[in-house]
């Protein structure tokens, strides 16, 4: 593992050594982008002061919220919908064809139902990570609805209670958390691209007004900071993934 | 719980439409009932027209075709690069190891967060909302692309070279072929991708076409065309979907 990931570490290293040469060069570079050492000045400047906290608190807040949402609406369609055929089949193409459009259309809706603040944010954010619950826990419930182990358990007499306590719920396990995954970073997408569109606090709002006032390193910091927590949302959930995964003994290349 | 007996085909259609007509009554009663503001939702009938009116007088032609033009060249940039990118990292083991773990990690950042930094670098205009369709587009296409050729059998090439074939001849009559499907499908991910990116781009700093088109009638508070408008564009992206469905 160690060893396969450090060819990317040189790439990274010299593209940052390219950029900050770049600044001997260039003024542009030296005075308007900045180089990966004013960068990281300012992002050390940006992280100490309590603005940031503020900011951060909003998006985390929101994604959380959001998160909250899309779990509980993703849950009711796959659960309540997604068990019978009947209506897994009436519902599971208006699933599809959300997930594949340019959902980003729907946000002026959003902002003229729910108002630019915090609860469109939210609303957003669930539109987009409640599909992936949908469709991969319904599917899931599917498969397991129709597997052996239910119908053998069926056989020998179960009650509901037990075959949802032994049968279904370790094994839609799995498929729950590889949704919940894809769900945290389509919430985050879908949170960051309203901020950054009309808002007055949040990470994707301080983007967007550094963006505006061309204050280019700070700007590069928020970019930073937002790919690292989106990175850091994925890398942990991945390892929970992998670990689920393995008990099942299906092995991913996840860890 | 899980039925044996499909469902008849008819019936579920009946129910969806059922559902859709459901759907497309809410606005009309939640407006009229003055529940919603008219700042907020129109009236489904008021939205129709206004749908009616955006095709039928040609509004919506132009930025039409700007966001076409603009997906269709970025998409085949995104094919042409994701190819040879996805080629590359399927022959040389050195470049995968080098650049993967880096596009595993956009993967999982969303993409619109580098629109700023592309709109510094290249301005405000089409160079940066084809830029954002490229980042979003390509990732999927490279590696798409790299597991369909890692899936083409081995021998199937070894065999062609004991055949007296040439490396190119190999290549682009025995392996390209064999990994079309996945190929096919790969691009398929890339093109809703490229569709995404375009038109978010045009949304987010309105410079033309669709996503232009909206942002202005939201910022006029013209809340019957903006659904038109959207629901214009959901359509379209459907159907597009759909075509390419069909031609896999």
């Amino acid at each position: 593992m160690k060893l396969r990931i450090s060819p990317a570490l040189i790439v990274v290293a010299a593209g940052l050594a390219l950029w900050e040469a770049a600044g001997l060069w260039s003024d542009l570079v030296r005075n308007v982008t900045g180089t990966p050492l004013t960068v990281g000045r300012e992002l050390a400047a940006i992280l100490s002061s309590s603005d940031i906290a503020f900011h951060f608190g909003v998006t985390a807040l929101e994604l959380g919220a959001g998160l909250v949402l899309a779990i509980a609406l993703g849950l009711i369609l796959s659960l309540g919908l997604g068990t019978w055929d009947y209506t897994h089949r009436v519902i599971e193409p208006f699933l599809i064809v959300a997930n594949t459009v340019p959902k980003v259309i729907t946000l002026p809706a959003f902002l003229m139902l729910l108002g630019t603040g915090y609860a469109s944010k939210v609303a957003f954010g669930a539109l987009h990570g409640m599909l992936p619950i949908a469709i991969i826990v319904s599917n899931g419930l599917r498969s397991v609805l129709a597997n052996s182990q239910m119908q053998a358990a069926i056989t020998m007499n179960a009650t509901n209670g037990q075959l949802i306590r032994y049968i279904l719920l370790p094994a839609v396990l799995p498929y729950l958390i590889t949704a919940l995954r894809l769900s945290v970073s389509l919430t985050l997408l879908g949170v960051i691209l309203g901020e950054m569109y009309v808002a007055r606090a949040g990470l994707g709002f301080l983007l967007m007004r550094w963006y505006g006032e061309l204050q280019i390193p700070k700007m590069l910091s928020v970019v930073f900071l937002i790919g690292s927590l989106a990175f850091v949302l994925d890398f942990v959930f991945r390892r929970i993934e992998a670990a689920v995964w393995r008990d099942h003994g299906i092995r991913t290349d996840n860890a | 719980m899980a039925g044996h007996s499909k469902p008849r085909r008819s019936r579920v259609l009946l129910v969806q439409l059922a559902a859709l007509a459901a759907l497309l009554a809410l606005p009309e009663i939640l407006v009229r009932g003055g529940m919603v503001s008219r700042f907020a939702l129109a009236p489904t009938s008021e939205i129709a027209v206004r749908f009616w009116h955006l095709v039928v007088d040609g509004t919506i032609i132009e930025p039409l075709l700007e966001t076409l033009l603009l997906i269709f060249i970025t998409f085949v940039i995104v094919a042409l690069t994701g190819l040879v990118i996805g080629f590359c990292f399927w022959r040389s083991d050195l470049s995968r190891r080098a650049f993967e773990p880096l596009m595993l990690t956009f993967y999982a950042i969303p993409g619109v967060i580098f629109y700023p930094i592309l709109l510094v670098i290249l301005g405000i205009g089409y160079p940066s909302i084809m830029g954002l369709g490229f980042i979003l587009g390509v990732v999927p296409v490279i590696m798409g692309v790299q597991n369909a050729l890692n899936g083409v059998n081995p021998v199937l090439g070894q065999t062609a070279t004991v055949l007296g074939a040439s490396t190119v001849a190999k290549y682009f009559k025995v392996i390209l072929p064999a990994a079309m499907p996945g190929i096919g499908g790969a691009l398929r991910l890339g093109f809703s991708y490229v569709v995404i990116g375009i038109i978010s781009g045009q949304f987010l700093v309105s410079t033309g076409g669709l996503g232009k088109l909206v942002a202005n009638y939201y910022d006029r508070f013209q809340s019957a065309n903006v659904y038109a408008a959207a629901v214009f564009i959901i359509l379209l992206a459907a159907a597009i979907n759909a075509v390419l469905e069909r031609l896999r």
